[in-house]
């Protein structure tokens, strides 16, 4: 190659886009020629010097607070895309929840489906996160969890979000009856994922988790101390508010609406428990008794997890009677109940 | 309370949304070299987004690579209507100064970088962001910009080149300008 050709090929090579052959053409004319060793410094150090800059530009530089409220107000006056819009850009975004569908048209009832299309928003709002360069790197693989009801199993699963999830291994027989299962996510304002699934029935018992990556000083709200695990934990009773619930279900999903389907609803009397597993931050609130919650809170595991990007044809098949994980705990068909 | 689930289309949007802002901000804001018109480039482009998503196909590439086109397009389409604007300013005053950066901006390496960049045309400037700060290959600049590797590889080789070009003129200006004084001081 003479000097002419390599020049041309310099700044691909330093950006490890040229093919093997023009790799080593490359590297045994530089081997010989100080002159184009000079010009690859001097690139090299240029393609340094314009990604500096270009990084502390926008260090500082951030959406303003209001950026979603300005585009929440602005969508207000837009015709919502059909229902049944999410479910197929998830199928898309995530073929392999494709299966998702395929137990709906097996016929379900109302109440997995419900699950099910909470899944489903549990499933896309991890996903996104693997197609975000700077997160790319945070996601390692996916987990999934499955819980066995008499009524029926539910399942919820995602990419990993950078912090270990956690499941309930112990869950009372009460929580699968309800007519409400769902598992979603959301991204707080700093870009951080936390994860909440709810069991049970707003009418009846329930329980919500809500996970999230532990903070630096793992600060716990005021509130009576208790131990979970062996780790301090924080228990805050006579709670009463609001939950704002619930995902209309898409409208290509079959079978009859279920009872139950309030947008939101109000509780009283409820406890929340917190406290940190890890690097883990977890939170549970629900209507049932102190010493119910505590067991469950004790009987937190990590979810079941697999290598590569989720989900691998949704999640792998668990062989009968087998209740462990790949390369962490898992969560089975719960053998016992009270 | 703040366990809060929406429903399941806004939920999911704003778990969208949050995840991506930054990127669609930034992009814009180094694109456009302004706060304000990266703020409505971020509204314009998850609108579309929102009103769009229906319509996105990931066998013809991820996501982030439509996000990218879509906050590019937008970008592009505001420098052209900037141009415009700039145009008719200049036929209505055509006594206004041309801006100059000031030889003390020169001397500062981040702000002679910007200069250099600003000075870049529209598609060389671009496949730069793409690729230095965005750290998009060039397959992925390819689809974003729907441009052939090839033409990606020769836009980085020649604003690579022009920077250099640019940037070490720059910097040799000041030893030969100091070069003449003292010659000046000799005589």
């Amino acid at each position: 190659m003479k000097c002419q050709e390599v020049n041309k090929l310099l700044v691909a090579y330093l950006d490890n886009e040229v093919t093997p052959s023009e790799r080593t053409l490359i590297r045994a004319h530089l081997a010989g020629c100080d002159t184009c060793q000079q010009e690859l410094a001097a690139l090299s150090a240029l393609q340094s010097r314009v990604s500096h800059s270009l990084q502390l530009r926008t260090a500082q530089a951030a959406p303003s607070p209001q950026a979603w409220s300005r585009l929440q107000a602005r969508l207000a006056g837009e015709v919502r895309p059909s229902s049944s819009w999410l479910p197929a850009w998830l199928q898309r975004l995530a073929p392999g929840v494709g299966r998702i569908n395929q137990i709906f048209e097996g016929g379900v009832t109302m109440k997995k489906g419900v699950a099910l299309t909470a899944i489903a928003a549990l499933v896309i709002a991890l996903s996104v996160m693997a197609f975000v360069p700077s997160v790319r790197a945070q996601v390692i693989g996916w987990f999934h969890a499955r819980w066995s009801f008499p009524s029926g199993d539910v399942e919820i699963g995602g990419s990993q979000p950078g912090y270990t999830v956690l499941v309930p291994s112990y869950l009372p027989d009460v929580l699968g009856s309800g007519s409400i299962l769902m598992g979603m996510t959301s991204a707080g304002d700093d870009g951080t994922m936390s994860i909440f699934y709810f069991y049970g029935d707003p009418h009846g018992q329930w329980l919500q988790v809500t996970e999230g990556p532990a903070p630096a000083d793992k600060a716990l709200p005021a509130g009576q101390e208790v131990t979970i695990g062996g780790q301090k934990g924080v228990l805050i009773t006579g709670l009463s508010g609001t939950l704002d619930h619930i995902s209309p279900l898409p409208e290509d999903v079959q079978g009859a609406p279920p009872a139950h389907r309030p947008e939101s609803f109000a509780y009283q009397n409820a406890q929340r428990l917190v406290w940190y597993a890890g690097d883990t931050r977890v939170e549970i609130l629900s209507n049932l008794p102190v010493e119910e919650m505590i067991k469950i809170a004790e009987s937190f595991i990590p979810a079941k997890t697999g290598e590569g990007e989720f989900p691998p044809a949704w999640v792998p098949e668990q062989p009968e009677g087998e209740t462990g994980s790949e390369t962490g705990g898992g969560v089975g068909p719960i053998e016992s109940r009270p | 309370m703040d366990l809060i689930c929406r429903c399941q289309t806004e939920e999911a949007f704003a778990a969208l949304f949050h995840q991506y802002k930054n990127l669609v901000y930034k992009t814009a804001y180094l694109m456009l070299d302004s706060a304000d018109e990266a703020e409505d480039v971020l509204q314009e482009v998850f609108f579309q987004v929102y009103r769009s998503l229906s319509t996105f196909e990931p066998s013809k590439g991820a996501f982030t690579t439509w996000l990218y086109r879509v906050t590019v397009n937008h970008c592009l389409s505001r420098r052209r209507k900037r141009r415009l604007l700039t145009i008719s300013l200049e036929k209505i005053s055509p006594l206004a100064p041309t801006e100059h950066p000031s030889s003390q901006d020169r001397l500062e390496d981040e702000e002679a970088v910007r200069q250099a960049l600003s000075r870049l045309s529209e598609k060389l400037r671009t496949v730069v962001i793409l690729r230095y700060y965005s750290e998009l290959s060039y397959a992925e600049i390819a689809q974003v910009l729907n441009i052939p590797v090839g033409t990606v590889k020769s836009r980085l080789d020649l604003a690579l080149k022009t920077l250099r070009q640019e940037l070490g003129t720059l910097t040799e200006e000041a030893p030969t300008l100091c070069a003449v004084s003292q010659r000046e001081v000799a005589k």
